[in-house]
């Protein structure tokens, strides 16, 4: 190799070196921390515990997000605290890191209902399967008075098409076990271990996830998995439209059997000019999971009523955030206000009452 | 296929390696005209008949104009040539334009085919391309292509095929008499304009674009300072956009050994509307104003002619932008402020040169008016219905009460652009090669461009404005 080409490679080789370097404490400084994800064999992963991180959310840009010891956006569970916990589930719309924490439904309803410990059980990406299992997963450790969960037209979708696979214990509607669907995130890749020393490794791969995942998607031919139950159902069976109440009601039937329960329904709302608005789907969604949870004996709470009047008075929508779209995406702080004062009343009804 | 995309970055990769590995100029060229044949037939094979039409006969309208005996003859080849091109251009672009304003007007029912005519891609660029091949023949600015390969690799070079610049005759055809050259100087400087092109399009014009497009959709939705907000992103998105692509094009033929002309010169500092297309669009402007303006007459036959004559250029500049009365009234808008600026540089501007007060501000509020202008201009250029602009510009200039949305990405957007204008007028730039070596100023340069990329480019790119004209 002649020595000027040599040259040349061993600058570009310092330069390559630097650069990522001051890349690394950049990205740590104003963007993302390295990777908090934790694999999970129940739920593919968790955050870990006590841990405090920058994250970017698509809708709420670049945020500080902590988690406590069970890898919760929560404050610690105090020992010495004998309030009735109420443990609420969902996904990324009840973990709520696109605002700060005391401005989410959980914080509020704290501060409402001071006699009782809400507990943050969300995680971006579950389902009602994978919130079931967050509950089995979480009850010994918070050892909750009621549940609620928090559903929303993403949970339809989540459930019937994400490749998710039950079992269902021979004759019996209860949900058996319950296998890992894929989950599209950066722990299920070789780069996890790189991901959790790296800010910049995080950020982008979490950037280049999806177009890669499609591009791999586009030369495999990729095909929709959707979820299929299996052992005790004849093989194949695949869930469409017309399940998603039955699989829910047999859900709920789960958790309404040992705990008391409340099941809040949050649709897509469509939000238009001059305060006015419309449920797309004209409110089947909310039907399906009113059923179901009448069907249990739950409460249940439709959100989509005053999120509409909270629109019609302000004139801006409960959902979405400057980064993004109002009236698209996660709740935002003034829809988390009316959502929690909407909760009220139906945990009122739940007559909780603290441990003497 | 587009220039940030994935297919063609693989397209142009194996084109260059191609290019480089064969030595034989005969063959680099025939390689760069297949090349970009497949690149405009990548969009829709058919669209090739109409390109290779148009190179036909404006190949042999060259040789004709050139041999022919007596003025007239050439005259009439140049009618002739310029007829055809522009009648191709009316047939695929105008068409459905026309019959729904002879249906609207006379109330007759125009047969369907007439408004399934698709638009090929890139038609308003190469028809421009070949009048202006006539015209340089005619007026011996260039001499006429003898070889029919190296007159359709001017037509169909796919850098500037379907979106510009619009390179005359009298600049492509003389870089064809020596041999391609694929040098180490070009190959740099092509990188670096690519990468700059690259992030105006993906980091300036893509991140504004999601906001503005929400925006235009609902316009009876936001309020008046978030379309406010929506207008003065669509200004950057445009420039981002339009100007992104034509660097890109510049450096890809500057990679390929051509050279293009400069088509944007930071329009938004303009101060005057005069000055702005100047700027904005070079190369149109200069082919409006060389091809069409002077034809009419130019400024040879007294003020009030010459005022007309901008007109005119500027109302068919704007219907060249595409079919619709929208682009009539954005033209009809420029034509009517170039007017007004001639008048003003009469009349009012002398006698205010007078005070030193408007000498001190003039150029804050010269520069205020222009931009306000451009921006509520670009409103009927962007909208798709008339009703959408005057219901835009109602609610703008009423500051009308609906949601409020200050989308982040288009404020950093912004911030960063203002600051780029402020730093080229005062001319502040970072000049490190008196105290680097060259080559860690062209690491840190790529390698910054391409972090830009990387970290922030949005996943979905969207399709380039221009494309459709």
């Amino acid at each position: 190799m002649p020595a000027r080409t040599g040259n040349r490679l061993l600058k570009t080789g310092l330069f390559i070196v630097m650069w990522v370097a001051a890349l690394e404490v950049l990205t740590r400084l104003f963007m993302v921390s390295p990777s908090n994800v934790v694999p999970d064999p129940a739920l593919g992963y968790m955050y870990a515990p006590n841990s405090t991180v920058r994250i970017e959310s698509a809708d709420a840009g670049f945020r500080r997000a902590s988690f406590n010891a069970l890898g919760l956006n929560d404050w610690p569970l105090r020992a010495d605290d004998h309030r009735p916990r109420v443990l609420v589930l969902g996904d990324s719309y009840v973990e709520a890191l696109q605002v700060d924490r005391p401005e989410n439904f959980i914080g509020i309803l704290g501060r409402e209902r001071p006699a009782l410990r809400f507990v943050n059980g969300g995680r971006s990406g579950l389902d009602p399967v994978t919130e079931y299992l967050m509950l089995r997963k979480l009850a010994p450790l918070v050892n909750p008075a009621a549940i609620i969960m928090v559903e929303n037209l993403g949970d339809r979708t989540d459930l019937l098409a994400d490749g998710i696979t039950i079992e269902r214990c021979r004759n019996s509607n209860e949900i058996c076990n319950y296998h890992s669907k894929p989950v599209p995130e950066i722990s299920r890749t070789g780069l996890v271990g790189l991901a959790r020393e790296s800010a910049l490794v995080t950020f982008v791969a979490r950037r280049l996830e999806e177009p890669v995942r499609q591009f791999l998607a586009g030369i495999r031919q990729w095909r929709s998995r959707p979820a299929v139950f299996a052992e005790s159902s004849p093989p194949g069976e695949r869930y469409t439209d017309g399940d998603f109440e039955p699989l829910l009601a047999c859900i709920f039937r789960n958790i309404a059997s040992h705990y008391k329960l409340i099941i809040a329904a949050v649709p897509d709302t469509d939000f238009e000019p001059a305060g006015k608005s419309e449920i797309p789907d004209g409110g089947k969604f909310q039907r399906d999971v009113e059923r179901a949870a009448n069907a249990v004996g739950a409460g249940y709470f439709d959100a989509a009523p005053v999120l509409e009047t909270l629109y019609r008075q302000t004139g801006q929508p409960p959902r979405g955030f400057a980064f993004s779209q109002p009236g698209h995406g996660h709740l935002n702080a003034d829809g988390h206000a009316a959502l929690a004062h909407g909760l009220e009343n139906q945990i009122d009804a739940l007559g909780l009452k603290v441990a003497r | 296929m587009i220039f940030t995309s994935l297919p063609f970055v693989i397209f142009f990769s194996l084109l260059y390696v191609l290019l480089f590995a064969i030595r034989n100029d005969i063959a680099r060229r025939w390689i760069l005209l297949l090349a970009s044949f497949f690149f405009y037939g990548y969009w829709n094979p058919w669209y090739l008949l109409l390109i290779w039409a148009v190179t036909g006969w404006s190949w042999l309208l060259g040789l004709y104009i050139s041999a022919a005996p007596t003025p007239r003859r050439k005259k009439r080849g140049v009618a002739i040539g310029v007829t055809l091109s522009l009648l191709a251009l009316a047939i695929f672009k105008y068409t459905g334009f026309f019959a729904d304003n002879v249906s609207a007007v006379f109330g007759w029912r125009m047969p369907a085919f007439l408004h399934d005519i698709v638009l090929p891609v890139g038609i308003s660029f190469y028809t421009f391309h070949s009048i202006s091949y006539y015209v340089d023949v005619y007026r011996g600015q260039v001499a006429p292509a003898r070889s029919l390969r190296d007159y359709a690799l001017y037509i169909a070079f796919f850098p500037q095929l379907v979106a510009g610049p619009i390179v005359r005759a009298s600049q492509f055809l003389p870089q064809l008499l020596r041999p391609i050259a694929l040098t180490r100087a070009g190959f740099v400087a092509g990188i670096r304009l690519v990468l700059a092109g690259a992030v105006q399009k993906l980091l300036l014009a893509d991140q504004v674009s999601p906001f503005v497009d929400q925006v235009y959709a609902h316009p009876a939705l936001y309020s008046g300072a978030t379309e406010w907000l929506a207008a003065v992103a669509y200004a950057m998105q445009i420039f981002g956009d339009f100007s992104g692509y034509t660097l890109m094009a510049i450096g890809l033929a500057r990679i390929l050994g051509f050279e293009l002309p400069e088509n944007f010169r930071m329009p938004y500092i303009s101060a005057s509307i005069v000055e702005f297309w100047r700027r904005w669009h070079i190369t149109l402007s200069f082919f409006l104003r060389d091809y069409l303006y002077i034809s009419l007459g130019g400024n040879r036959s007294g003020f009030l002619r010459t005022q007309a004559n901008v007109f005119v250029t500027m109302v068919l500049g704007g219907l060249w932008h595409g079919a619709s009365w929208n682009f009539v009234v954005w033209g009809f808008l420029h034509g009517t402020a170039i007017v007004w600026n001639h008048v003003w540089k009469l009349w009012p501007a002398p006698i205010l040169g007078r005070f030193a007060l408007w000498r001190m501000f003039r150029w804050p509020v010269c520069w205020t008016l222009t931009f306000l202008f451009v921006t509520l201009a670009w409103i009927p250029f962007r909208a798709v219905h008339f009703d959408t602009t005057l219901l835009l510009l109602q609610r703008m200039f009423t500051l009308a009460d609906g949601v409020r949305w200050y989308h982040t990405p288009t404020l950093f957007t912004l911030a960063g652009f203002v600051l780029w204008h402020i730093a080229y007028l005062n001319n502040l730039r970072l000049n490190l090669r008196h105290c680097v070596d060259e080559y860690w100023v062209y690491a840190t340069e790529v390698a910054s461009l391409v972090t830009l990329l990387v970290m922030f480019a949005p996943l979905e790119t969207s399709p380039f404005i221009y494309f459709q004209f």
